[in-house]
């Protein structure tokens, strides 16, 4: 399956938040400006592009040598987890205007669906490095992407919304709406 | 809030001038669609009107539905300004003329559900008339087909579809003799939904409506021209003619779409050089998606409404005066020519077939197809029926195959069939059966096929 | 009544998500995927409610995470072994349990802070809930959306039985089995639960 064809449904056809429903949490509950949607996004992507390298080598030469598949979750969580507090570290420390604006987001995604499961589905897909990088790029592309414009739409949405739709059901249905749109791309 | 115009007397003369640029399109369709059955003798003397109708049926709807809403909650004197038949007059003149009644019915509900559910007229994101649209496209996928549209009371296939199914880039003979010539496309005597095959019409309607500053002129004019610069720049690439990006201006509702849908005062951009740059991306996104899939001008502007707060924030910071916008034209230039370089390269590029499947059998009727089909297994040939409804796969029954018992038995004790028909939508990734790879794949592969031929 | 109106997880809280909105393609997926959350819910709720006092604050998040995360794969062991085509149409999602909000967030909210006996009920307290709500959204999306209703398919391996219902209504709203169906039917479910709720809290 040829990279571009891949790194297109990555972001498009197969988007992650919108047909995989991975990373809802943030999606949701980000404030509605777009500046702390395009921080997180960068967090995200990040975290897990670096995790992602990280337990693909772990899953293929050490877990399956061993037999020990099964250990997959727990250590890939592990791995995100420790990834998140250096990331964290390392931003405190060395580049501290970023840390203000990424700063509060990183402890965020370490219980965020989207990196545990972009990683899961690295491995169960049997990709190779290649394909597992160029996968994991389009994916948080697809996130970023989506991320922006939905909270772009938030920002501007009235006051006089439904009462029973406020807050999250409208929010639900734009984001339905959105995967509607999405699905008659390529 | 809302990218629209504030005072309601500027409104409802917006309101005003739309119908009469619609009224010229509407009494084409009646004698489109109504008065030349008549003259075959195809309906009676009733049935002449009943495009008018069906486009009343669409108004009334969305207009009911909405009063309701507005006394369920209170408020009519906000239903005054809500203009409410516009969702539904303009969803029933961008579906086919034998849409069954209950479809209408659904995608106006749909529409001015979408309408109400963003706080009411002036505060929804997307075009209502569209989403309804592509709930209807969605969901009774089978009003497409070829049946449903009717020209000189005969079922043709329209223009795109047509367009879509020659391999290659088209030549004249292909893509516009089988409807007559350019002029007919230009007059609108094609196949196609009820308001948008009349450019003609769509023109005019265009010329009177900037002349009664109702629409925004700009989006419109940036949408047609970068659809033309880009097919006339695939046109100059490949070496066909002119007929190629006429072709693609008249055809597919584009110029109904760019006058009435992408102009719409709610969910366009405010900004004259938001506007403009909507109108670009609605371009290549149109000519984009023409390519990939057959209809691209609801999606597109469905993506631009998405977009547009993002739009605005950028046309409110370039001013046309200034050096500053000259990365943008720069950025403009470049997608729209790397637009050209990849369309056309794609029409290049010949589909590869899979040597280890064949069509045994094929058999169409009304929305349901049975294919009968081999696709080479582990141990030989397996064979199956196939029957699509609706566009969908209802059901497989493997004829004969070849594979050992262990391994047949494996995909059968995994009720592997019914997850490749649950999984349809995405066959590359219902997973294999573990033990019986090669079978599993194989009958994957078979359905993959299958619904490429079909498609 | 009260608390399934205000404390659940999927409608009141938007917690819990990922799962709710990938798996209630059918009903039977929906209920087992409650389950599972019921499941990893108690043991880990009681397991941090053991070790609460001998953990410090600091590295609670990364300790809870692990022990869900031990319970998550002792569950997916067992539907592997047991009920494979389960495990197999749930694919990521049982996984992803490990960072359901929901998971996380009663260990730290409650489980460490409270006793072993509080916390086995605050695990079945949400853990219902949250079945119970991803039965209504399966139901709604299955029933409506691909006219067939799921009691017992994939998980006959283990019960022997199968019951399933095939063309229950008239017509069938085939979106509502695509991803954009179930944001939809979320929507407009946690819509309704919002008006009940405030017709509820205005008695």
């Amino acid at each position: 399956m040829n990279l571009i064809n891949l790194f297109v449904s990555g972001v498009l056809s197969e988007n992650i938040v919108l047909t995989k429903f991975l990373g809802i949490c943030p999606f949701m509950g980000t404030s509605n400006k777009t500046k702390d949607a395009i921080g997180m996004s960068l967090a995200v992507t990040i975290v897990t592009t670096l995790s992602s390298i990280i337990t693909y080598l772990l899953y293929n030469y050490v877990l399956v040598p061993t037999n020990s598949v099964y250990l997959k979750t727990i250590m890939f969580i592990f791995v995100i987890a420790c990834m998140v507090q250096i990331l964290l570290i390392i931003i405190k420390n060395k580049f501290k205007k970023l840390y203000q604006s990424l700063g509060i987001y990183l402890p965020l995604i370490t219980t965020n669906c989207a990196v545990l499961g972009i990683t899961l589905l690295n491995v169960n897909s049997g990709y190779s490095f290649m394909q597992m990088l160029v996968y994991t790029l389009s994916s948080c592309l697809g996130f970023s992407i989506v991320l922006c414009i939905f909270s772009s739409i938030r920002e501007n949405l009235s006051e006089d919304i439904p009462k029973s739709f406020k807050g999250y059901p409208i929010a639900f249905i734009t984001a339905g709406i959105m995967a509607l749109i999405f699905g008659r791309l390529i | 809030m809302g990218p629209f115009i504030k005072s309601s007397n500027k409104t409802s003369r917006m309101m005003f001038n739309l119908l009469i640029a619609l009224t010229p399109i509407i009494l084409f369709t009646v004698y489109k669609h109504g008065y030349i059955p008549y003259t075959h003798g195809q309906v009676d003397v009733f049935g002449i009107f009943y495009p008018l109708l069906f486009v009343l049926i669409g108004s009334l709807t969305t207009f009911i539905i909405e009063l309701l809403y507005y006394l369920i909650i209170k408020r009519t004197d906000e239903f005054k300004t809500s203009y409410g038949f516009f969702p539904g007059l303009f969803l029933a003149l961008i579906l086919p003329i034998k849409t069954p009644i209950y479809v209408l019915l659904v995608g106006c509900l749909v529409a001015s559900l979408s309408k109400i559910v963003f706080g009411g007229f002036g505060r929804n994101i997307f075009n209502p008339a569209l989403i309804g649209y592509i709930f209807v496209v969605a969901t009774f996928s089978f009003v497409f087909s070829t049946s449903y549209y009717e020209v000189d009371t005969v079922s043709k296939a329209t223009p795109l579809t047509n367009a879509s199914m020659v391999s290659g880039i088209g030549t004249y003979d292909e893509l516009v003799k089988p409807y007559g010539d350019l002029l007919d496309f230009f007059i609108g005597t094609t196949p196609g939904s009820l308001a948008e095959t009349s450019t003609l019409l769509c023109l005019l309607a265009f010329i009177y409506l900037t002349c009664t500053k109702t629409i925004k002129w700009r989006i419109s004019l940036s949408y047609i021209s970068t659809v033309f610069l880009i097919t006339f720049g695939i046109s100059r690439l490949l070496g066909v003619g002119l007929y190629y990006p006429l072709f693609h201006i008249l055809s597919g509702g584009l110029v109904f779409g760019a006058v009435f849908m992408a102009t719409d005062p709610v969910t366009s951009a405010a900004t004259t050089t938001g506007q403009i740059f909507q109108g670009i991306l609605l371009g290549i996104l149109t000519c984009i998606l023409r390519f990939t899939t057959t209809e691209g001008v609801a999606t597109s502007i469905l993506i631009m409404n998405m977009f547009v707060f993002i739009l605005d924030k950028m046309g409110s910071r370039v001013r046309f005066n200034s050096y500053a916008c000259l990365p943008w034209v720069v950025l403009v230039c470049f997608m729209i020519i790397v637009s050209m370089f990849v369309l056309a390269s794609k029409k290049r590029v010949v589909a590869e077939k899979d040597p280890n499947f064949n069509i045994v059998n094929k058999e169409v009727t009304d929305n349901k197809t049975i294919y009968t089909a081999t696709q080479k297994g582990y141990g030989g040939n397996i064979k199956a029926d196939v029957v699509i409804e609706n566009g969908k796969i209802v059901s497989v029954e493997i004829i004969s195959h070849n594979e050992t018992k262990d391994r047949y038995q494996s995909v059968t004790d995994a009720n592997y069939i019914n997850k490749l028909i649950e999984g349809q939508d995405n066959l590359k990734n219902v997973d294999t059966v573990s033990g019986a790879t090669v079978t599993s794949t194989s009958l994957r592969k078979l359905l993959i096929n299958v619904m490429e031929d079909f498609h | 009544m009260k608390s399934f109106l205000k404390d659940n997880p999927i409608f009141a809280l938007s917690l819990g998500l990922c799962s709710a909105l990938a798996v209630t393609t059918t009903f039977e997926k929906a209920y087992m995927m409650g389950l599972s959350v019921l499941f990893v819910l108690l043991f880990s709720n009681i397991f941090v409610s053991l070790i609460r006092k001998h953990v410090s604050t600091s590295i609670q998040i990364p300790v809870f995470i692990l022990i869900i995360g031990t319970f998550v794969t002792i569950l997916s062991l067992l539907l592997e072994r047991f009920m494979p085509s389960l495990y197999d149409s749930l694919g990521v999602y049982l996984s992803l349990i490990t960072v359901n909000c929901i998971v996380l967030g009663r260990a730290l909210a409650f489980a460490s802070k409270n006793s072993v006996g509080k916390s086995i009920a605050d695990a079945f307290k949400i853990g219902i809930g949250y079945t119970i709500a991803m039965m209504l959204i399966g139901l709604v999306r299955e029933l409506f959306g691909s006219n067939t209703l799921t009691f017992m398919n994939d998980i006959s391996a283990l019960t022997g039985y199968r019951l399933v219902f095939k063309n229950v209504l008239p017509f069938s709203l085939s979106i509502l089995a695509t991803p954009a169906g179930a944001f939809i039917t979320i929507g407009i479910l946690t819509a309704i639960f919002n008006f009940i709720r405030s017709k509820y809290e205005s008695n």
